[in-house]
């Protein structure tokens, strides 16, 4: 649970939680009433820090979760498919030979976005 | 091409709810549009020679399948004269590219799970192209040679915070006026060689305070110590935007998240589309010393 790859803090504040459940279930079958009684408290300590601390600003989103909902989705990219051309006159070129039409997109700012 | 399709009248005004207007409206008239705002963006149809075969500014997909069935058919109608294009014609650049040595970015701006009440088009993806300077990554280098931590080269982060972190979702984006840079801090950390991470926050603000940005900028970036090419890029602004902008209103109401990310790209178009404050300038020199 503790090596270095990067977890989110609330996996494993839920991580932790899961965990202990079950220690504190197999205390309270044991009888060992002063572990399970310092442990409830442990408990309960982290889960006040979860609630006070988390809405401080602690991210609970890796940087690449958070890049990743930047990024297109395949179904945005999806224009890319067409086979746009970037020349007009090698278009006009190609629809000369094809003996086909052009069709021409003018955007005032980046076809591509920015619109 | 634009002054045929006008003399012959050729605007398809299907109407559709993207563009909230009715079939046979004006409004949709290549015409009418010239004339209120000499803007001739919009979809053609045409010939090799220039013979116009039809017109349509809207994006509804019905609509623009409507507009490429009519020009086809007026197409094999009337096709058009074989016209001789030259190398010369081919060869010359329809607009300003960045300099050979320059480094291209991709950037991407999104408003992520936007509220369901507001309209569709906060969640598309804002799209640009960001560039970089042979002398800046020269620079960056030099200064990552030291081992210590240091500021990004003004130039590099006014630019991005100029002209990159902006809402380009619904549409093209004001961008920020030099005295509208309230505060900006973007620092490079060496890791290795070669390697930084990077971290900073900014605070834009529109002059008369209805328009704004501000939040946390991270990322990494890797570069070859050799050529000094940035082979990784990931840089990502997170934070609050608030206002609407000239063509983008209709944003989440009150302040809504908004994501900016930046990073390496090999796309061809990238040699040929410029990033938007340079195509709406025509030229680059605000942008390069923003």
């Amino acid at each position: 649970m503790f090596h270095s790859r990067q977890y989110q803090f609330t996996d494993l504040l839920a991580s932790y939680l899961r965990m202990n459940e079950k220690v504190l279930e197999r205390q309270k079958r044991m009888k060992f009433s002063c572990f399970y009684q310092t442990n409830q408290f442990f408990q309960a300590t982290l889960a006040w820090l979860a609630v006070v601390v988390l809405p401080f600003g602690i991210k609970a989103e890796s940087i690449d979760n958070r890049f990743a909902l930047v990024l297109p989705a395949e179904t945005e990219e999806a224009w890319r498919a067409v086979g746009w051309r970037t020349n007009l006159m090698e278009a006009r070129e190609v629809a000369q030979k094809q003996n086909r039409p052009i069709f021409l997109w003018i955007m005032v700012g980046n076809p591509q976005g920015c619109t | 091409m634009v002054q045929r399709t006008m003399d012959e009248g050729l605007s398809s005004r299907n109407g559709s709810k993207l563009s909230g207007q009715r079939p046979g409206s004006s409004d949709l008239d290549l015409n009418r549009q010239m004339a209120q705002s000499k803007d001739p963006q919009g979809m053609y149809i045409f010939g090799a020679d220039g013979t116009p075969y039809g017109f349509a500014n809207d994006h509804d997909p019905e609509d623009i399948e409507k507009l490429m069935d009519l020009g086809l058919k007026r197409f094999q109608a009337r096709p058009p004269r074989p016209v001789e294009i030259s190398d010369i014609e081919k060869n010359t650049a329809f607009g300003v590219r960045p300099p050979p040595t320059a480094q291209v970015l991709q950037v991407f701006a999104r408003i992520p799970s936007p509220p369901e009440t507001s309209t569709p088009l906060n969640k598309g993806v804002g799209r640009d192209f960001c560039w970089i300077y042979e002398n800046e990554r020269q620079e960056v280098a030099q200064l990552a040679g030291r081992g210590e931590k240091f500021a990004m080269p003004t130039t590099i982060s006014r630019r991005i915070a100029r002209f990159h972190l902006v809402d380009g979702v619904r549409g093209t984006p004001n961008m920020w006026w030099s005295d509208e840079v309230k505060s900006l801090h973007l620092v490079a950390t060496p890791v290795g060689p070669g390697q930084l991470t990077l971290s900073g926050d900014f605070t834009l603000r529109s002059r008369d305070g209805r328009r704004g940005y501000f939040g946390k900028i991270e990322g990494s970036l890797t570069f070859d110590p050799e050529t000094l090419e940035w082979t990784r890029v990931r840089l990502l602004a997170d934070g609050k935007a608030f206002g609407a902008g000239t063509y983008t209103p209709n944003q989440p109401t009150g302040s809504y998240r908004l994501l900016v990310g930046l990073l390496d790209t090999d796309l061809p178009e990238a040699r040929i589309v410029p990033p938007e404050e340079v195509a709406t300038q025509n030229r680059d020199t605000r942008y390069k010393s923003p």
